[in-house]
Formats: C-alpha cells, sequence, structure tokens
C-alpha cells in the first residue's frame, strides 16, 4: 500500500515551457485586444446600446460558474466525508480561485472605465446584487485560501473541517449571486424567471467537474504521474449526473415559460426562430454540450476511454459557453416589450431583433481569461505541494483489494 | 464614505504638493526655461480662495462642489469648474479659446509639472460656450423675483447669526 | 438649508422666531404672484428638494407622426451629434411608431428615461453611480460610473446609452465622455435654473405644445392640474415603477 504524498511537479520539461509560452502568448494578445477596445472605445466590439453585454461578459459568467463547481470536490471530501476525493482536495480549490481570478479578470477589462476599479471598491451600493458579488467574490478568494492553508500546514489542520464547509456555503452563495445577476432584470423576458438561481447552480456543478477532470487528466499525463481508473471512473459517472441535472433544468426553464402566454414570443425566439441562437441552443448546447457527452460518459463501448473522458469534458465545456451565449446574448437580441402586443419601430431599434456579431478582439479578451486561469495553476503546481505525486487505485483507496 | 480612498488620495497629494513646493521655493522657478510657468488668469482680481489655498487644495473644492452639484443640485458659481476656466481659459491671437487643458495652458501646466493626470476634460468643456445658454431665455423673467428671494434669505441668515 | 432643516420643528428661540416673522411677512407682502413663485423658482444655492416631484405628460393625440423637434432640442441641448454609427451612437430620447394591428391605429410618441420612482437601474448599480435626485430626476452621477452596463440591462425603456467612443467639442453644461453611461437627465441643469427641459421648449415651439413639464408634488400645477383633468397612462405599468413620464390619450 502506497502513502499520499504530495509534490511540486518538475515545470522543466519541453511541454511545461510549450504550455506556458502558448498560454502567455493568449495573455499578450488578450491584453493588446484590450489595449485595442478601451483606446478606441467599444464602438471597436461587435457591443452596441442594444447588445450590452457580449463576449466577454459570456466567458467571464462561464469562468465563474466553473469556479464555483470546481470547488465542489475539495468540498464532497471535506463536508460529505468521501474520503477518496480528498486527494483532490488541493487541485480543487486550487482550480476554483484560478478560474474565478480568469473570469474577473474579462469582466473588468472591459467595464467602460477600467481605470475606475479602486471606485468599484470603495464606493459601494448595497441594494446592488452586482456589488454583493464583489463581496462574494473577495470572500471567496479569502475563504478558499484559508481552505487551502488548512489542508497545506499541520498546524492549522484542526480548522479544516470548518474552512471547508464555509467554503461550500460561500460558493453556493456565490452562484446564486452570479445567477441573480439575471434574476433581477426583470423587464428582459429571457432572464424572467425563478428557476435561473438553481439552475446556474447545477451548471457550475457540471462545467467545474468537467473542467476539474480536464486539468487532472492532463496534469497526471505530461508529468507521468499515476492516475488510477478508480478517481477518474468516479468522478465521470458524477459528471454524467450532473449533464443530466442540467438538461433537466434547461427542459424545466422552457416548459414553464411555454405555459406562460407572455413568454410565448420569447421561448419561439429561442427555440426555433432565432437563426444562430436557435442553432447554438440545439446543436450546441444540447446535441454536443449535453447528449453526446453522456454518451461518451456512459455507453459501455466508450465508457472507460480515457480519450471518451477527455471528449466528453471538453464538449461538455464547449455546451457550456453555448449555453451562457443562449441565455446571455439571445436574452438581449430578443426585442423589449415596451408596449405588448402592439407594433412598434423608432430609430432605436425598438420592435426588432437585434443582432450581434462578436469581433475577434472580444473573442481574444474571453480566451485570455481561459488563459490566466490555466496558467495560474500551471506556475502553483510547479511552486507549491497541490498535486499527489501518484493517485493510483491503492493510494486513493487504501481497503481497495 | 470611503476612508481608504481619500487616505490614499491624500498621500497622493502630500506627495504632488513636494513636488511643486520644492518648484516654488527654489529660487527664479519662473525665470529658468525648463520649469513650471503657470499662465496668469485672464478674468477677475483673484481667485475664488486664497491664491495659496487654491493651490494647494482646489482639488478638494472641485470634488465637493461636483458632488454637490451633482446630487444636491446646488448651482452657485463658485467653486464651479465652468467657472475655474472662464477666468483661466486663454485666446490664442485670432481671438479663439485655448483648451485649458493644452500643454502649458493653466490646468496642465501645474499638472503635467507634478505628473499629475487628471481624466475631468475627458468630459467636461475645456472652452466656455460660444454662446452663454443659461442668460439667453426664459430665466431672465424671473430675475427680480429670484433677488428679492435671495436678499430676504440673507436678511434671514444675518438674523440668525 | 438650514431654516429648511427647522422647518416644521417648534419654534424655540427668540432669533428663530423671528426669522419665521421675517419670512411669513415676506409671503403676505406680496401675495398672489409671489407666494406661486416661492413654490417654483430655485435659486442657485438651493438645493433639490424632496417636496417637489419632477414629471412630464406628452400628448400623443398632439405629438404629430413625423415630427421630430423634441429629439432634436434634446440632441442640440446636449451635443448628441452622433458617428453615423446607429447601433452605438447615443440616443436620450426617440420617437416611437406604436401600432396596434387589431384596430390598425397608429400613434407616434417620445420615449426617454422615464424618471421612475422606483428606478431599477439604481438598484442595480454597483457604484450608487446611477440614483435618483431628492426630487425624482434619475441621473447617472458619471464621476463614479465604471461603464459596466448592468443599468442598460436592467433598464426597461432602453432609455440608457453607453458612450462607444471619444468625444469632443461637449457642452459646458452637459460633460459627455468615453466609457460611461447617460441618459435624459430632464435637463437638469435647466430645471435647477427655473427653466424648462429642452425639449419641452423644441415642441412648443413647432407649435404642436405636445409635452408639459411641471412638478407633480404641487397641486396647482399645470402638470398636476393636466394628470387631475384627463386620464393617462405609464408605459410598462405592470412593472410598478410609477414613471414620470406619462402619455395622455393614448
Ligand atoms: C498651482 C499648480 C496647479 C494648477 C494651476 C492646477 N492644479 Fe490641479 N493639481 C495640482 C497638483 C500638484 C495636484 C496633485 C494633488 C494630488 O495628486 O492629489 C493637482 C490635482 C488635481 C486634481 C485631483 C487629481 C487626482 O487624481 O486626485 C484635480 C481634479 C485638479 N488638480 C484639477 C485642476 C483643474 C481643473 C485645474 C485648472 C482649473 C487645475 N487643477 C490647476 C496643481 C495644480
Ligand atoms: C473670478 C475669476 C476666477 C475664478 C472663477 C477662478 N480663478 Fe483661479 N485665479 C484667479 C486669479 C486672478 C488668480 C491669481 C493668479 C493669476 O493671476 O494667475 C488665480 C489663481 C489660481 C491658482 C494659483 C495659480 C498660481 O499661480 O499658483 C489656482 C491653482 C487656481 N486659481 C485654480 C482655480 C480653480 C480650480 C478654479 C475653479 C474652482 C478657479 N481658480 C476659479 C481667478 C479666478
Ligand atoms: C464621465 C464624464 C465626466 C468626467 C470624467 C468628469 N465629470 Fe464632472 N460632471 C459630469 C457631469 C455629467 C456633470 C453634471 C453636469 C450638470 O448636471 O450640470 C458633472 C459636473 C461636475 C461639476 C459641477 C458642475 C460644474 O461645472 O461645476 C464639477 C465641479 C465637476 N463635474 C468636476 C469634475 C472634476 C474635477 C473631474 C475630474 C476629476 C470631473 N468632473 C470629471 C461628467 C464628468
Amino acid at each position: 500500500m502506497k502513502k499520499l504524498h504530495y509534490q511540486e511537479i518538475e515545470g522543466n520539461s519541453s511541454k511545461f515551457f510549450l504550455l506556458v509560452g502558448i498560454l502567455g502568448c493568449i495573455i499578450l494578445f488578450a491584453l493588446g485586444a484590450t489595449y485595442y477596445m478601451e483606446h478606441h472605445g467599444h464602438h471597436v466590439t461587435g457591443m452596441t446600446n442594444q447588445v450590452v453585454w457580449g463576449m466577454p461578459h459570456v466567458f467571464a459568467i462561464f469562468l465563474i460558474i466553473c469556479a464555483s463547481g470546481a470547488l465542489n470536490i475539495a468540498s464532497i471530501g471535506t463536508v460529505f466525508g468521501k474520503s477518496m476525493y480528498k486527494p483532490l482536495a488541493r487541485l480543487s480549490c486550487l482550480l476554483a480561485l484560478a478560474l474565478l481570478a480568469g473570469g474577473l479578470a474579462v469582466l473588468v477589462l472591459d467595464l467602460g472605465r477600467p481605470d475606475r476599479l479602486i471606485v468599484a471598491m470603495t464606493y459601494y451600493n448595497f441594494k446592488s446584487i452586482f456589488a454583493w458579488n464583489i463581496y462574494l467574490y473577495t470572500g471567496f478568494f479569502a475563504i478558499v485560501i484559508v481552505y487551502i492553508w488548512t489542508m497545506m500546514d499541520r498546524t492549522v489542520s484542526k480548522y479544516y473541517k470548518i474552512a471547508g464547509t464555509t467554503a461550500f456555503i460561500w460558493r453556493l452563495a456565490l452562484t446564486t449571486g452570479t445567477g441573480s445577476i439575471f434574476g433581477f432584470l426583470v423587464a428582459r423576458q429571457a432572464y424572467d424567471a425563478a428557476i435561473m438561481a438553481p439552475m446556474f447552480i447545477v451548471m457550475s456543478f457540471s462545467f467545474g467537474l468537467a473542467a476539474f477532470l480536464l486539468v487532472l487528466m492532463f496534469s497526471y499525463q505530461w508529468t507521468e504521474r499515476e492516475l488510477g481508473d478508480k478517481v477518474v471512473i468516479r468522478l465521470k459517472n458524477l459528471l454524467g449526473v450532473f449533464v443530466a441535472g442540467v438538461m433537466y433544468f434547461v427542459i424545466a426553464k422552457h416548459l414553464t415559460n411555454l405555459y406562460a402566454t407572455e413568454h410565448h414570443a420569447v421561448e419561439a425566439f429561442i427555440l426555433s426562430d432565432g437563426g444562430m441562437i436557435t442553432k447554438l441552443f440545439w446543436i450546441v448546447q444540447l446535441g454536443l454540450g449535453s447528449i453526446l457527452p453522456l454518451i461518451l460518459l456512459y455507453s459501455p463501448k466508450t465508457a472507460n476511454s480515457r480519450n471518451a473522458i477527455i471528449s466528453a469534458c471538453s464538449l461538455i465545456l464547449v455546451g457550456g459557453i453555448a449555453q451562457v451565449y443562449v441565455i446571455l446574448i439571445g436574452g438581449q437580441l430578443f426585442p423589449l416589450q415596451l408596449f405588448p402586443g402592439m407594433e412598434v419601430s423608432s430609430s432605436f431599434f425598438d420592435g426588432v431583433v437585434n443582432t450581434y456579431s462578436p469581433t475577434p478582439a472580444e473573442i481574444l479578451l474571453g480566451l485570455g481569461g481561459i488563459a490566466l486561469s490555466l496558467i495560474i495553476v500551471t506556475f502553483a503546481v510547479k511552486f507549491l505541494k497541490f498535486l499527489p505525486v501518484s493517485l493510483a487505485d491503492d493510494v486513493v483507496d487504501p481497503h481497495h483489494s | 464614505m470611503p476612508t481608504t480612498k481619500t487616505y490614499l488620495s491624500k498621500i497622493k497629494t502630500a506627495l504632488s504638493l513636494l513636488v511643486l513646493n520644492i518648484a516654488f521655493l527654489s529660487t527664479n522657478v519662473y525665470a529658468n526655461e525648463n520649469s513650471l510657468i503657470i499662465p496668469e488668469a485672464t478674468k477677475g482680481k483673484t481667485c475664488v480662495e486664497p491664491i495659496p489655498e487654491m493651490r494647494k487644495n482646489h482639488m478638494e473644492y472641485l470634488l465637493h462642489k461636483r458632488d454637490l452639484t451633482m446630487h444636491e443640485g446646488q448651482r452657485t458659481k463658485k467653486h464651479s469648474l465652468k467657472e475655474c476656466i472662464s477666468c483661466h481659459v486663454k485666446k490664442d491671437k485670432v481671438g479663439e479659446y485655448i483648451s485649458i487643458n493644452k500643454e502649458g495652458q493653466f490646468c496642465q501646466s501645474c499638472h503635467s509639472y507634478a505628473a499629475v493626470s487628471i481624466d475631468c476634460f475627458g468630459c467636461h468643456a475645456t472652452k466656455p460656450d460660444a454662446k452663454l445658454g443659461i442668460l439667453n431665455s426664459q430665466n431672465v423673467k424671473n430675475k427680480g423675483i429670484t433677488s428679492l428671494i435671495t436678499r430676504l434669505q440673507k436678511t434671514a441668515k444675518s438674523t440668525d447669526e | 438649508m438650514a431654516s429648511n432643516e427647522k422647518e416644521g420643528a417648534p419654534v424655540n428661540t427668540r432669533r428663530e422666531f423671528l426669522v419665521k416673522i421675517s419670512a411669513a411677512g415676506a409671503l403676505t407682502i406680496t401675495p398672489g404672484l409671489f407666494l406661486y413663485k416661492v413654490a417654483e423658482a430655485k435659486s442657485d444655492n438651493e438645493l433639490a428638494s424632496a417636496n417637489k416631484r419632477w414629471g412630464m405628460l406628452i400628448d400623443t393625440a398632439r405629438c404629430a407622426d413625423g415630427c421630430n423637434a423634441c429629439v432634436e432640442g434634446c440632441n442640440k441641448e446636449h451635443g448628441l451629434t452622433g458617428h453615423g454609427r446607429e447601433a452605438t451612437d447615443a440616443q436620450w430620447m426617440r420617437k416611437v411608431t406604436v401600432t396596434d394591428k387589431s384596430i390598425g391605429k397608429t400613434i407616434s410618441l417620445p420615449i426617454m428615461c422615464q424618471h421612475c420612482e422606483n428606478p431599477p437601474c439604481a438598484d442595480v448599480c454597483p457604484t450608487g453611480a446611477s440614483f435618483k435626485r431628492k426630487d425624482n430626476i434619475v441621473l447617472v452621477d458619471k464621476h463614479i460610473c465604471i461603464g459596466c452596463r448592468y443599468c442598460m440591462m436592467a433598464c426597461p425603456y432602453k432609455a440608457r446609452s453607453f458612450i462607444h467612443e471619444e468625444l469632443s467639442n461637449q457642452k459646458s453644461y452637459s460633460p459627455r465622455g468615453k466609457g460611461t453611461v447617460e441618459s435624459c437627465t430632464f435637463c437638469v441643469h435647466r430645471v435647477d435654473q427655473d427653466k424648462q427641459p429642452a425639449c419641452v421648449e423644441a415642441c412648443n415651439e413647432s407649435g404642436h405644445k405636445a409635452i408639459v413639464f411641471g412638478d407633480m408634488k404641487d397641486p396647482n400645477s399645470e402638470l398636476s392640474v393636466a394628470l387631475k383633468t384627463s386620464s393617462s397612462r405609464q408605459i410598462r405599468a405592470d412593472l410598478g415603477l410609477n414613471p414620470g413620464v406619462r402619455y395622455k390619450n393614448f
């Protein structure tokens, strides 16, 4: 029987430098894109006075959702006492922090006045869910860092359980907060649903776990450390449940909306007449992002293949971005109803379905957020003891026979 | 309100003012070509507050006035940014106003010397309006009454004191 | 200010008593006109007061299809020149054509910030830059606006614009600049000087006289009288925002 043991990765292989190099380049390009957008103003982006939140927000919200979900693995170990998850807890926390940092960076860099960040931190409107989120995010950072500390330092390990439980409760609040950003937009037909907040929580379970599995599998493959089937199979089965859960919420949301007459028009838009949005919904979000992964994860032919699991995780993440896009952009493309039941027209795009075509700069900024998250993880595992030397079956489960 | 912010800005002010004071104290500063030249005001005999006070604290007055106007609707002229410009702006040879934030102009002179950058003129006009919008219409007809009210209020205040 | 705060409090010093007497005296010396003016006029150092609620009544029967005078007046006043980019250019006010298909009736009306009593923009703004003045004018304090655009997502009337590029030649009384959100201010710089908003003036000059602006809390104002004597409606009244802009004959 082997003992659980954490060790920094060596981080001097050519693969490591290639990874850092690529991520670094993406980040540089993203910074360049940001400078370009901020220098010229937002008119060089696809965002307008009609579609006010665009691609950067899609990526930012996606990353923030992933972040809270990535913490789940640690929570399952600490809060629910599942010992198999405990060796994964450090990486889980690290990934959560990194993803949140990436998401927030994108959000901040897209502000009209990023130079006024100090204002955002010194002036609070306590009624605003956005302002609450700022607290939730900073709190998340602080709590998760303490949580990691209780795992790494024996002298404070007696606070491990408490830190883990706090982190778990906090992450639920955080995702609810993110979901509520939409909940408060009473005027926008597409967002006006109570189901939004729980749906965001399940989305976070699914996307966060998919991201975690990907990072876990790649880092063990590249460092040639052992990653046993036990962990992988357990996680991928759990992932399947979460994917099904997201699908359930999506169906429930659209079905309940179809009951209410006032929502018929917006539902028809998303589900059948929305062009790009409709395609993204059916093909990418549901087909590629939910059904195909479920098949890959559960079909006897592929269920035990690492490549199938990697593909499934990647598809889930792509589907996740599509889902956030459909919610966020789709909801803005559909015109606001100033006079329900009447036909309206104006010089300000009243009554018409808006258009949005994201520019490369916006997409680069979003990708930069992802790259930032990954580079944080890469450096952290090089310099700190985040990864167990082995996650072979007899390490993670001593009772394994 | 934002205490950290005021604290930070206090430190910043102190540092920049130190730079400026060195400039003022060193003799011949105005004669030296490379050093600070502050354009003279074009209107008024003195500033809205004593000159040393203005040098040191003009930002405080401006920010205070800004909040009062924005949130409370106070429209007095003293300390208003529009007024600073109307007294301190210069004209070029053909009689056109020169933007107050141009290199070498009043607001820019000390700021570039002390490496202060302000964003005010991204929004605020840098010259007086070509035609004054304020004086030209209905306002005039209430003038008599308004001034009567103001006088009464003044008397009331002085009785109060 | 000081005397405002004391209003309604018992008169407990001789000096205050004197002040009250002199103020009351002033009221009686010039009755009628003067009384009315005390309610309406605002001197420069007087502050916005919760005893007022500025509002508007737009008579859609008088508002002509194809007439754009109010919008032009607004654009001129605030220097909204645009950059030939429809989707990103700021529009504080716009004419909307509404057609009721079932009865085949078409009307035209201007829409701008509705100056809600419960403004969703102010509720969601993280820094408090979107706010409601005491006299219910909804404004953006552009000095603390970070350009997040959450308010634009929240506004049911699409009344707000984001500034997508650097601007120059702004009006001194209407500062505007890149990266912040803006909307109709009810021409607060004019209202504070006891003048009518630019759109109202422009509409009157065009001869349509479709807009009445005034204080909803003053029962004798032209606006209050008009609101009392005719039926008017709010756009999206179902949202419970209680906008300050009302529409008549609609
Ligand atoms: C006598 C030199 C001088 C002149 C003239 C001057 N300033 Fe300043 N100003 C300074 C200095 C020094 C600071 C730095 C204080 C600080 O950093 O807080 C400053 C700071 C400011 C700030 C605060 C900046 C910040 O970020 O905190 C504002 C606003 C400002 N000035 C506005 C103006 C305007 C408007 C004018 C023209 C009407 C003007 N100043 C003219 C010296 C000057
Ligand atoms: C009535 C006209 C008037 C107004 C309004 C006015 N100033 Fe001045 N200001 C003057 C004069 C006159 C001086 C004296 C020095 C000179 O001639 O340049 C002066 C001096 C100053 C100085 C010191 C310059 C130095 O040489 O060290 C500063 C700083 C200043 N003003 C800032 C402001 C600011 C900020 C405002 C707006 C809040 C303002 N002033 C409004 C007339 C005015
Ligand atoms: C993003 C645009 C923007 C920027 C940047 C900005 N302002 Fe303003 N400012 C405004 C608006 C809008 C008003 C309100 C005008 C009104 O209601 O008359 C205003 C009003 C003011 C007023 C009261 C009106 C007057 O003319 O006195 C002051 C003082 C003021 N600002 C000072 C400043 C100073 C100092 C800075 C730089 C530190 C600054 N502002 C930067 C938009 C801006």
